[in-house]
């Protein structure tokens, strides 16, 4: 062994390829029978006139459409579905209701798929998850030896020395631990969601849930009912007694309940749906597979139920121990048996439900074992499971579940006078299953995220709502109520009440939402049976008892804390099975009563869900412009800028550069940001929001200007014409447009909008940068309108009409050639492209592209705003101190310039060339300078890079200290990879710095 | 001057409709897609199912200003209304901002008129033509209310969203503005918003109405609807 490594972690990876492969062999391509099918019975689930196969682990299995994995399993005869999280023991079946993580499994490339909740499909490919080589021989289930090393917050302890072996834990830990994986190879599949609206929400479908959604519907409230299963009754649809001898309260409840729904229009019912969190102002999530909900609602009725609480015993999760309530949907959902001979661990009048129903299908009772004195129990079976020989134990429970990877026996131990493990009680008792039926934990995770407050009744030992916010309410065992007369009665009031509060009739004031509930103690207070062994809290993350202890010794003693240290509640069952046991350990460990240990507090999700359902539908909106389909039909290189797709370039961009250079070129400008500004108080507005002065810009005249923001940073730049008196239209960057329109209207209902109006018309105008010495033939053989450059000058705006279609050509452009910016409606755009393009190619004009944009602007060195500036860059560094104007009135960011221009700059965006004209800088690439320590210093940074065809050397834009980019030619330093390569500080434009050809 | 073909505007969902093997027609001076698959099955569709439809044609004028529903009141003899209301195809959707919906073509007598009369009053109102920003695609069908619901927070009922109601809202993550529209009882909604989005939304709209069978529904069949 070396340092650190743990010896069972050597084990692991000293077993051979041989071995290996000896163990993965263990598996036959039999087809496995179902000998635990029971014959039909009324109420099952699942259609038994077909079959379909599935396989688990490479095995083929049948079973029955309506059955899940887990039934089909479980009437196949399998027991281990799964091994738990950290230790890698065995895991089977314990609540089937998709409440524990005892059934997840990998089903083709979905990982943690719930077997109990999951219907079988055809060919469905189930693997078991986190197993290794096999589920059955899992090597990592070693790990139980060294758990000594992974003790409750084994992550701050252990592990951590020597940090140099921390990469191989890692591994190590990562491959030993987690749940299932994902394969990110598999398509995303096809999410969605899906927007509703009502007046009620009521969640869960149980007796109670059904009352409260005919009770709210009665009063003229649409309705809608969640349930998380695929049919609507919730207990009901597996609590019915099976002994025709015996009373049947509740058989007649659900068909009648049923009818009562389909007969109310205003009720929409979602099975398969799980309620996965509250928000404020009553707004649900729901997620039904693939489709995630979002519900507002007026009132919501929560009657989500109870989850039945585990007892905590040695070896408590060993295969074959089962909550009662887990065994009767095996029997009655789908005609399952889940053991052939039991124990019945209780409590409760449940427990001898769940015996009374396992001896009529024939399985062997081996023993109830009910914890009360024998006058305790009213069991309605308790004469007649004793008449017909069912052993039971009174004042006893039990202390061990005897088995390696599966129930073979059972220990039980009788108790004395104060309730503790008399000495040298114990028997071993034969089983193939435990069933334990101790009480119930509330599932009131939705009230307490809508606000709602319960407290814990230690009569009954179970905590019961005392307030409920506006608007919620609580029906069923939610509320603590279990006797099915009761709850269809409370929950029909408190669904009419919800309606009321929707606006629907008027409250009755005497009719309370839940009244005084006197019912007999369903719930133990005895959570824990001591012992020797295992005995797990929190089954999700593999918590024992004595971790809680441990942990609460350390310190963390409060219930919150305990919960984020042991990470006890916080898996796939987000506390259903753990929260309330933990509660009571922690209670008892800190000498306090539950009531004051409190509660962890409740946030959604409450049930899983697939980060797909949360994505929703796989598409981002994309914009396109008016003339998109041509730049693909002409081969069009699109790129994303933005949410805009634009062409990149149409196969070449340095030789679209050239041409437009030595010819001309047309580019597709559309997305250029485009406002229009009427009003008197416009000329102000631009004073205030540009750096630069606009009141004395005249009509036909355009003037670029910089915006920035308090802080003196470049938000954006453009051009803004003078049109009319009172009309103005500014562009802005492309990206930036929406940002900017934003930037202006805050401003606008800010106090700044005295006579001003901003309208949008991005999307109103297609725009087309013609560029090139050609440029002005071109559009001469397209318009009436005198293009002299007497008559239209550069930076002018005019009207005119270009191939029969009104625009607005303004001379501007971004490349230092003659230009013209041809705004036209958008429905013409095709129009007018195709016009300047079927004139432009006679005289060598082509389409050009933003790469070869990106060359033009840099010969000119014009900056990129969000390119060559960031979130800390002013104009005066920016190298566009020229568009700043210190001494106008007040402008957004002057106050931060007047400081930055007192102080000088530290650091300046400036031109340079390389001295190897053949190597071009990555942009991004830092500039470095030696310390005196010989170490290299970053001292700026490449924001442009470019090799030029015009000037056929590499030019760029980067940010230097300002001394050193004050100095035209100053040689400085590029880091590139390991090399250092020269470049020097080059001031003005590289190309036409004099700025004649656009003037031409 | 040198332009041999006659002006002719296209939608942004024009590619799309090409791509459809639309058969094409023109309605003043847009081209726009007549038929898509067939006249009775794009019927049916629309008044049993769900259909789309590429309305971008119509006219589209923003009227803002304080004095705005002053002018409208006077222009055109128009009761007040309130924000998200509408009538005749004038909805208000903020206190000082009116959204104008015209037949094809009629936009620019619609702006001129306004635009004189608020000059006469003297009243500080701008008139803009956004016909050309705006791609307007018209959901019809039963299932429309089903339909919207999935891309967009907003509750469709009709005691929520009456006909005649406009409101702004993010619709499939773009901000878009929905006007409820029937046709003869028959549920409807224009969708109204950025023409660079309306390929988007359209694609949106037929991913999200697969499951209901949704069918693009040409000029032809709006017509035999009453459109
Ligand atoms: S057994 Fe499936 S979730 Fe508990
Ligand atoms: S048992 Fe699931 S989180 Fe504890």
């Amino acid at each position: 062994m070396r340092d650190g490594v743990s010896p069972h972690f050597a084990i692991i990876y000293q077993v051979s390829g041989a071995v290996i492969g000896e163990l993965m062999q263990t598996e036959q391509d039999t087809l496995k029978t179902t000998p635990n099918r029971l014959h039909p019975k009324q109420g099952e689930v699942i259609d038994r006139s077909t079959t379909i196969r599935f396989t688990f682990d490479g095995v083929k299995y049948i079973a029955h459409p309506g059955d899940t994995v887990a039934s089909a399993l479980t009437a196949a005869g399998v027991k281990v579905l799964s091994r738990s999280f950290k230790y890698h023991r065995p895991r089977g079946l314990l609540c089937c209701a998709g409440h524990c993580p005892n059934c997840l499994v990998q089903i083709g490339d979905e990982p943690n798929v719930r077997a109990c909740m999951r219907s079988v499909e055809a060919g469905m490919d189930v693997r078991a998850q986190n197993v290794w080589p096999s589920l059955n021989r899992d090597l990592l289930s070693l790990t139980q030896l060294g758990s000594r090393l992974m003790p409750v917050g084994f992550y701050y302890k252990t592990f951590i020395r020597p940090k140099k072996l921390w990469p191989l834990y890692e591994h190590t830990l990562r491959h030993a631990a987690g749940l299932g994986e994902v394969d990110i190879d598999t398509p995303s599949g096809k999410f969605d969601k899906q927007y509703l609206h009502t007046d009620v929400v009521v969640v869960g479908s149980g007796p109670a849930g059904i009352s409260a959604a005919l009770g709210a519907a009665e009063g003229g409230a649409q309705v809608l009912l969640f349930d998380e299963n695929s049919a609507l009754g919730g207990h009901l649809r597996f609590t019915v007694p099976l002994h025709s001898s015996l009373p049947s309260q509740v058989s007649k409840d659900l068909p009648e309940l049923l009818e009562a729904l389909s007969q109310q229009p205003n009720v929409t019912a979602f099975t398969d749906t799980s309620v996965l969190g509250w928000y404020q102002d009553n707004w649900l999530c729901a997620a039904k597979g693939a489709r995630l909900f979002k519900i507002r609602t007026k009132s919501v009725v929560v009657a989500t139920g109870a989850y039945e609480t585990p007892l905590i015993f040695d070896n408590n999760d060993l295969p074959g121990v089962m909550l009662g309530s887990a065994a009767q949907r095996l029997l009655h959902l789908f005609g399952v048996l889940p053991g052939r001979q039991v124990v019945i661990v209780t409590a409760n009048e449940d427990g001898w439900d769940v015996a009374a129903d396992l001896q009529a299908l024939g399985v062997n009772v081996a023993a109830i074992v009910d914890e009360r004195e024998h006058n305790a129990c009213s069991s309605p079976y308790r004469d007649g499971l004793a008449n017909i020989g069912v052993p039971v134990f009174y004042r006893h429970t039990i202390r061990e579940a005897i088995g390696s990877s599966a129930v073979s026996g059972a220990k039980i131990v009788r108790l004395d006078g104060r309730g503790e493990i008399a000495p040298a009680t114990t028997q071993v008792l034969q089983c193939d299953l435990i069933v334990t039926s101790m009480g119930w934990t509330p599932a009131t995770e939705l009230l307490y995220m809508a606000g709602g407050k319960s407290e814990y009744s230690a009569d009954r030992a179970e905590t019961v709502p005392v307030s409920t916010p506006p608007g919620i309410y609580v029906a069923g065992r939610a509320a603590g109520i279990h006797a099915v007369d009761s709850q269809i009665t409370e929950a029909w009031q408190a669904g009419s009440n919800a309606a009321t509060f929707a606006g629907f009739g008027e409250f009755d004031e005497l009719a309370a939402q839940a009244s005084d509930i006197s019912e007999p103690r369903r719930t133990s207070e005895r959570v824990c049976v001591p012992g020797k062994k295992k005995r797990f809290v929190c089954y999700c993350e593999d918590v024992t008892d004595e971790d809680v202890e441990t942990a609460i010794a350390e310190g963390y003693d409060s219930i919150e804390l305990l919960k984020r240290y042991s990470t006890i509640s916080m898996g796939p069952c987000q506390g259903a099975m753990c929260s309330m046991n933990t509660i009571h350990l922690c209670a008892r460990a800190n000498g306090r009563t539950v009531q004051e240990t409190g509660t962890t507090t409740a946030r959604p999700p409450i049930a899983p869900v697939t980060l797909g359902a949360l994505a929703g539908q796989n598409v981002e909106p994309v914009q396109t412009t008016p003339i998109h389909q041509w730049h693909l039909d002409h081969g069009a290189n699109m790129m994303v800028a933005g949410l805009w797709l634009r062409p990149n370039h149409y196969g070449d961009p340095a030789a679209e550069a050239v041409c437009v250079r030595k010819q001309g070129g047309l580019i597709d400008v559309s997305p250029l940001g485009k406002l229009q500004l009427t009003g008197p108080g416009v000329p102000k507005l631009l004073e205030r929001i540009y750096t630069n002065q606009w009141h004395n810009l005249r009509v036909g005249r355009v003037r670029y200007g910089v915006m920035c923001n308090d802080e003196g940073v470049v938000l954006n730049d453009g051009v803004c014409a003078h049109l009319k008196d009172e009309t103005w239209y500014m562009t802005t960057t492309s990206t930036g447009a929406t940002a900017v329109f934003e930037w202006l209207q805050w401003w606008l209902q800010s106090g700044w909008g005295e006579g001003v109006h901003l309208t949008d018309l991005t999307d109103t105008y297609a725009a087309f940068n013609l560029a090139g010495p050609q440029s002005r033939t071109v559009l001469e053989k397209l318009t009436a309108r005198n293009l002299a450059n007497k008559a239209f000058p550069y930076m002018r705006i005019r009207s005119a009409k270009i191939a029969d279609v009104p625009c607005q050509l303004l001379r501007i452009g971004f490349t230092g050639e003659l230009a013209y910016e041809v705004h036209c409606p958008s429905g013409y755009a095709l129009h007018v492209w195709e016009a300047l393009m079927d004139v432009g190619r006679e005289l060598g004009i082509a389409p050009f592209g933003l790469e070869a944009q990106r060359i033009l602007r840099l010969e000119k060195g014009h900056i990129i705003v969000g390119q060559d500036t960031d979130a800390m860059s002013d104009p005066l560094s920016a190298n566009m101190a020229w568009a700043v104007k210190l001494n106008k009135p007040d402008f957004l960011g002057k106050p931060s310039l007047m400081r930055i221009s007192a102080e000088g700059p530290k650091q300046l965006l400036v031109g340079f060339k390389m001295v190897d004209p053949d190597v071009v800088p990555a942009e991004g690439l830092q500039v470095v300078a030696p310390e005196v320590d010989g170490r290299l210093k970053i001292i700026g940074w490449v924001t442009s890079s470019r090799f030029s065809p015009t000037l056929e050397e590499a030019i760029g834009l980067c940010w230097l200290p300002a001394d050193l980019a004050s100095q035209n030619g100053a040689s400085f330093t590029i880091r590139m990879g390991g090399d250092l390569k020269a470049a020097h500080v080059h001031h003005g434009a590289f190309y036409d710095p004099s700025g004649e050809r656009l003037r031409m | 001057m040198n332009t041999s073909k006659t002006p002719i505007k296209l939608t942004p969902l024009y590619s799309i409709a090409q791509r459809l093997g639309a058969t094409f027609t023109e309605q003043r001076g847009w081209r726009i897609p007549e038929v898509y698959t067939t006249l009775k099955a794009e019927i049916a569709a629309a008044q049993e199912g769900l259909a789309l439809a590429d309305e971008t044609p119509n006219g589209k004028l923003l009227l803002e200003g304080d004095q705005a529903e002053s002018v409208l009141m006077d222009t055109l003899k128009l009761g007040a209304l309130k924000v998200n209301e509408g009538h005749d195809g004038i909805y208000r959707l903020r206190n000082d901002l009116f959204f104008i919906s015209t037949p094809p073509g009629r936009e620019a007598n619609a702006r001129k008129k306004l635009t004189t009369a608020s000059a006469a009053a003297e009243q500080f109102v701008t008139v803009t033509d956004i016909t050309h920003g705006r791609a307007e695609i018209r959901v019809i069908g039963p299932d429309s209310q089903e339909l919207l619901s999935k891309v967009c927070g907003l509750d469709f009922h009709p005691s929520a969203f009456p006909n005649e109601t406009a409101k702004q809202s993010s619709l499939a993550k773009t901000t878009q503005l929905i006007i409820r529209r029937d046709i003869g009882g028959v549920p409807a909604f224009s969708i109204i918003g950025a023409q660079s989005l309306g390929a988007y939304i359209w694609d949106t709209m037929v991913e999200a109405g697969r499951e209901f069978e949704i069918l693009p529904t040409g000029r032809a069949a709006l017509a035999a609807l009453g459109v």
